[in-house]
């Protein structure tokens, strides 16, 4: 029985580990189109399109070039799409790679807290690995 | 020649019952006078969609309409065309269907129409007219 923990996790932004990511996690969606006929008294479905969008805390750390790299994305105007690579186990390089852009950055600062920014982002185009 | 229409379950169905042919005049005192023309109405109206359904159904519509040059040939409904309608209206619209002289096709200058929504999946509607006709 192979479980992972957090410690086999790894955030990597463009191809650059992320030095201290708490948490983050990926949700992978597909849509059920209707398909549904006359005469039917039960609805059928079909596959349509997958999409994901996912979401990370960073402890905010100015001294780490990746780090800070991905907080300021959302400032950027290149409307360009980044690499994010979600690393389930780094010792057997099992990976969710993909091209996202960021969405939303929100940084709550507390006295006595580390200061930590919440990223999310939206997938775009398909995401290369399996769970 | 009749061309036969897919047999395929549609999602939506909008029918139109045929017509009674007539002309109305009204007199400059205001009186309307109407002529029923003939003893047989006609050009019924039956708007079929079929929602995300795969590419090919639609390949099957579109060669069904090659076949029958738009137009041009009737068209052999299926009675899944009709399906859940139920009772008296399920009776009317089998008399329009069969009523002597009445024949289907793809109604003029609006051929079935899809839109692609998914790889793979697209929208189908299709526009058909009931005409009294010598086919």
């Amino acid at each position: 029985m192979a479980l992972v923990t957090g410690s086999n996790g790894e955030l990597r932004y463009n191809g650059t580990r992320i030095a201290k990511c708490r948490e983050f996690s990926i949700d992978i969606s597909r849509d059920a189109l209707d398909s549904s006929v006359l005469g039917a008294y039960d609805r059928t479905f079909i596959e349509g399109m997958r999409g994901a969008t996912g979401s990370a805390t960073i402890l905010y750390d100015e001294d780490d070039p990746a780090t800070v790299a991905l907080i300021n994305n959302i400032f950027s105007n290149s409307r360009e799409d980044q690499a994010f690579a979600l690393y389930l186990n780094t010792t057997s390089n099992k990976a969710l790679s993909f091209n996202a852009l960021t969405t939303q950055v929100s940084t709550p600062v507390r006295v006595g807290d580390v200061t930590a920014c919440s990223v999310s982002f939206q997938v775009s185009g398909p995401i290369d690995g399996t769970f | 020649m009749s061309v036969p229409f897919p047999n395929i379950q549609p999602s939506s169905r909008r029918f139109v019952p045929p017509r009674w042919a007539n002309t109305s005049s009204r007199s400059q005192s205001g009186v309307t006078t109407k002529r029923l023309w003939g003893n047989k109405p006609s050009e019924a109206q039956l708007s079929l969609g079929f929602n995300n359904v795969r590419d090919s159904v639609a390949d099957q519509i579109l060669s069904s309409y090659d076949a029958a040059r738009g137009s041009i040939a009737s068209l052999t409904l299926p009675s899944l065309v009709f399906e859940g309608i139920t009772g008296s209206l399920n009776a009317r619209l089998q008399s329009a269907l069969t009523q002597s002289g009445l024949l289907w096709f793809f109604k003029d200058d609006d051929p079935p129409e899809v839109e692609s929504v998914a790889p793979g999946i697209c929208n189908v509607r299709v526009n058909l007219v009931a005409e009294l006709r010598m086919d």
